[in-house]
């Protein structure tokens, strides 16, 4: 609860945010995390160091985000002289155990799953000077991109919106946990991040767009950690591991906790049947407040490259959305030079004014209105919104009739949201970090527009018959992308199995090979899977029964699998929670221990607020409590960064500024160069004749005026062929590592020339 | 003031006439879940149980309050909110400072016209026909203190 505190004078009032009632002690004293990534998948452990140097006893609750994809399956807390392991319960049945020792006077410990992707921690009955320190074990799928893997990890729940229909029907203590209080500024905890990385020869390299690392490598082990002693807890962290090689498929089998085997395959298709009809494109900005500043730019710098990579034959649609929305046409128009110039015009003025973050309406518009049933719809977001499993839900009912490819934005975007949205439609979401590139993820969503449709794909595990699976209905393939699929089995047999995808004339079929003697002992396997199932139930509990013997779907059935899947493999899920007692002997009923409710850190750079003075509130306590690194002098910070680490080949090689500036941008003079050249291409595919070109292309003009002769003496557009022909060649020449972010571009200037009969060979420029 | 006996009897009666509740009594009865219970009271927004520890107990007026707040979270009123209106602070609680996006035309020293968002703001010369109008129909007349402060009386 948040109160003004009148005590403080006017100077000392802190007009930001939030403020915290009577300046109370914040009872969490830091946060440390350390991971381990193996191919696939992650062991992560959080621990949370709390401490209540008041005289009274205090219950501290603290919601923090971990990744969607988690599966918090331990959740231990020590104490000065025991460990107590809490056990899953029912959601309910937990907060009565919780509920009645903290009446007692007993310690209890809770940890809730809020949304997938929010946690909240309650520490009950914390006695005067008492420390605790809580240890979070989850395990976690990590996702492909590109040629790597991308380790996320959300430090803050960045502030989201909700509706009046969500304000008012939804349970205020939920609200209050998607929403907890909020500091713009430092707070007195501050995180540390190790992160092992087995098999280190495999990945060519580690970077991070988010924080400065340092990287050590221990036989064939690499150990990451954050470039400063501690960091903020107010921004995602990223690291992104390329690998040298491209993945195989493999298979990883493991004994299931009680009986019975679990099954993961992961393999990356390679698909080069491109589907060539033309496809409609709703472009979906998100205009709303939380998207003031860097935010904005990128997602107007992502719109202009997708509007140029859509060819003719196309159609599309700009829809801008806030507390409202707009759209730029009355509804789909052809992709002309007119129309393109028209939306590029008109998203170099695009603004985040938009208030709020009402997704539901203008997505139900386009999902009833526009019929079209071979739509993409490109919806680019922060994701920062309350009613996510409304929203959800409402795709899920047009998952027939669309695909949704979302790009998320920002320091702190709703993962959960995101891939929630593409799951419904058997899609992908991206995510774009600010100062990272935007292109190759765009061209990549562009690619998977453009994928064949598939009529059915299925995986043969006969002789073997899986109990259940998940997915368990493949709704698409796209190449390049890593699909991971489970099974539960009985008995497992030396056998291949078998998927099979039909598209049209071309019939694929990928073989993996079933070893039983790779069985593993111990391994995340199982909790993974149980993860997906629940996931699968909580999403479309329809889809998640088919292919299982239940035929009754209520929803008291549904929820009973959810709960006892989370007791079964030890999970927190949206209706199991852990708990953990404490008992006391000589414990005193007493009044409630005061709440203490602990503030996170608005996220960096919301709303475009620079980070400010610390809260006063807390600046008067910071003397007796745990107080981070504060790094002052940025110039000075990155020297003890470069003194910290021995061995720091990827930190990237920003100017100092970097380290001070709140928005790092890489700036690649090369690239920045073949931008302008992609941004002049016109609608149909070519290029105009003019000086900026001639000097990037350093074709002498003589050798340019003969080769538009030539061509002139049967076409009468001599000049653009000729230009479309330069440009072709700088592309190819001048920029092949960023090939994949012209190739669209290319087949569009390709199919220009092919319209006039004129082969590149015909065009001679020396 | 003594109370006779009779009055005395009449209370005692009163209180064990007195409907009492646990927390998950409340809560069923109530429509809502132990832990919204338990956030109310916890956020100053109902009274705490009757009593200490395993025999504290809550009432029908704890059910009156929930009710209330039931009834006004179906407004649309925040929480926060609710407290101000539950309690006797004259103060009202600072809310999330509201983020508008305005348009701001100084017409002359003294006097600006802001337009809020998705207002258009007019064209320049309509700004000037009202301004122009604003200056003749106000009559602006303005004073500058150092001025007034060195006029000789």
């Amino acid at each position: 609860m948040l109160n003004k505190s009148s005590h403080l004078s006017n100077d000392e009032k802190y007009f930001g945010v939030f403020q915290a009632d009577n300046a109370t002690p914040v009872p969490l004293r830091g946060v440390s995390v350390e991971a381990h990534i193996d191919d696939f998948s992650a062991e992560v452990e959080v621990q949370q160091r709390y401490q209540n140097i008041e005289e009274k006893a205090i219950e501290a609750v603290y919601s923090f985000p971990l990744p969607e994809s988690a599966a918090v399956c331990g959740f231990d807390v020590e104490t000065d002289d025991k460990t107590i392991v809490a056990k899953v319960d029912e959601k309910e049945a937990a907060f009565e155990k919780y509920d009645e020792s903290i009446s007692k006077g007993w310690g209890a410990f809770l940890l809730d799953q809020d949304r997938p992707n929010i946690f909240t921690a309650s520490i009950g009955n914390l006695l005067p000077k008492q420390s605790v320190l809580v240890k979070i074990k989850y395990v976690m799928e990590l996702d492909s991109e590109g040629d790597g893997i991308r380790f996320f990890l959300p430090t803050t729940i960045s502030p989201r919106y909700l509706p009046t229909k969500t304000l008012s029907e939804s349970d205020p203590a939920l609200i209050d946990h998607i929403s907890p209080p909020t500091v713009a500024g430092e707070l007195p905890y501050g995180l540390k991040l190790k992160i092992h990385v087995r098999q280190a020869d495999k990945f060519q390299s580690f970077q991070s767009p988010s924080h400065p690392i340092c990287i050590e490598t221990i036989h064939n082990e690499a150990v990451i950690s954050l470039g400063t002693e501690t960091t903020q807890l107010n921004q995602d962290f990223v690291l992104v591991l390329r690998k040298k090689d491209p993945e195989e498929p493999s298979v990883v089998l493991a004994k299931d906790v009680d009986s019975g085997f679990v099954a993961m395959m992961n393999f990356t298709p390679q698909i080069d049947v491109l589907l060539k009809a033309n496809r409609t494109v709703i472009f979906l900005l998100d205009c709303s407040g939380s998207m003031i500043g860097e935010s904005i730019a990128q997602a107007q710098n992502a719109l202009q490259i997708c509007l140029h990579s859509l060819r003719e034959g196309d159609r599309f649609q700009v829809i801008e959305f806030g507390s409202s929305y707009r759209s730029l046409f009355h509804s789909a128009v052809d992709y002309t030079q007119k129309n393109l110039d028209m939306a590029i015009s008109h998203t170099q003025s695009i603004k985040a004014d938009l208030g709020g973050t009402e997704v539901f309406s203008p997505l139900e518009h386009i999902l009833k209105k526009e019929s079209d049933a071979s739509k993409a719809i490109l919806l680019i977001t922060d994701g920062e919104i309350g009613n996510e499993p409304e929203v959800i839900s409402l795709v899920n009912k047009y998952r027939n009739s669309c695909h949704l490819f979302p790009v998320g934005i920002g320091r702190g975007v709703n993962q959960y949201f995101l891939k929630g949205l593409a799951r419904s439609t058997g899609d992908f979401a991206e995510f774009i970090f600010p100062g990272e590139r935007i292109e190759p993820k765009i061209l990549r969503h562009f690619q998977r527009t453009r994928s064949p449709h598939f009529e059915s794909i299925k995986l043969d595990w006969s002789p073997m018959e899986p109990i259940r699976q998940t997915p368990t209905q493949i709704d698409n393939l796209f190449s390049g992308d890593r699909l991971t699929m489970f099974a539960r089995l009985n008995e497992l047999i030396e056998a291949d199995v078998h998927l099979q995808a039909k598209s049209g004339e071309c019939t694929f079929d990928w073989q993996f090979t079933i070893s039983p003697d790779t069985v593993q002992e111990h391994s995340a396997v199982p909790t993974l899977m149980a993860r997906r199932l629940v996931r699968d139930l909580e999403e479309n509990p329809a889809s998640a029964h088919r292919g299982s013997s239940q035929s009754d779907r209520t929803d008291k059935m549904i929820n009973q699998q959810i709960i006892e899947l989370g007791r079964q493999y030890n999970l927190v899920n949206s209706l199991t929670s852990f708990i953990g007692i404490e008992r006391r002997k000589a414990a005193v009923a007493s009044t409630q221990p005061e709440l203490r409710r602990v503030p996170i850190e608005l996220t960096k750079n919301y709303g475009a607020v620079e980070e400010t003075k610390m809260p006063t509130f807390i600046r008067k306590k910071m003397e007796s409590v745990y107080r981070p690194l504060v790094i002052e002098d940025h110039d000075v910070a990155f020297d003890a960064i470069s003194n910290l680490c021995s061995h720091t080949p990827d930190i990237p090689k920003f100017s100092r500024k970097r380290m001070a500036s709140p928005t790092p941008s890489i700036v690649n003079e090369n690239h920045e160069e073949m931008m302008r050249l992609i941004q002049s291409q016109k609608a149909d595919g070519h290029w105009e004749l003019n000086n900026d070109l001639l000097v990037i292309s350093k074709i002498d003009t003589a050798t340019v005026l003969t080769a538009i002769h030539e061509i002139h003496e049967r076409l009468v557009n001599a000049k653009d062929i000729v230009a479309t022909a330069i440009a072709l060649k700088i592309l190819e020449e001048r920029f092949e590592e960023f090939e994949s972010e012209w190739a669209f571009l290319a087949d569009k200037a390709r199919r220009f020339l092919e319209y006039y009969q004129i082969q590149m060979e015909d065009v001679r420029l020396g | 003031m003594t109370l006779d006996n009779a009055t005395v009897k009449c209370y005692i009666q009163a209180m064990k006439e007195e409907k009492q509740y646990k927390i998950g009594e409340l809560a069923e009865l109530a429509g809502v879940s132990r832990r919204t219970v338990r956030f109310y009271v916890q956020n100053a927004l109902m009274s705490p149980p009757v009593g200490l520890g395993r025999g504290s107990y809550y009432t029908d007026e704890h059910l009156t309050q929930i009710a209330r707040l039931r009834d006004l979270q179906k407004q649309g009123i925040l929480l926060r909110q609710a407290v101000h209106l539950n309690s006797e602070q004259p103060e009202p609680i600072i809310e999330t400072p509201t983020r508008e996006i305005v348009t701001r035309v100084r017409i002359t020293e003294g006097l600006t016209l802001e337009f809020s968002h998705p207002v258009k703001v007019p064209a320049p010369s309509v700004l000037i026909e009202i301004s122009t109008y604003l200056k003749n129909q106000l009559g602006i007349i303005f004073i500058n203190p150092i001025k007034e402060k060195n006029r000789v009386e």
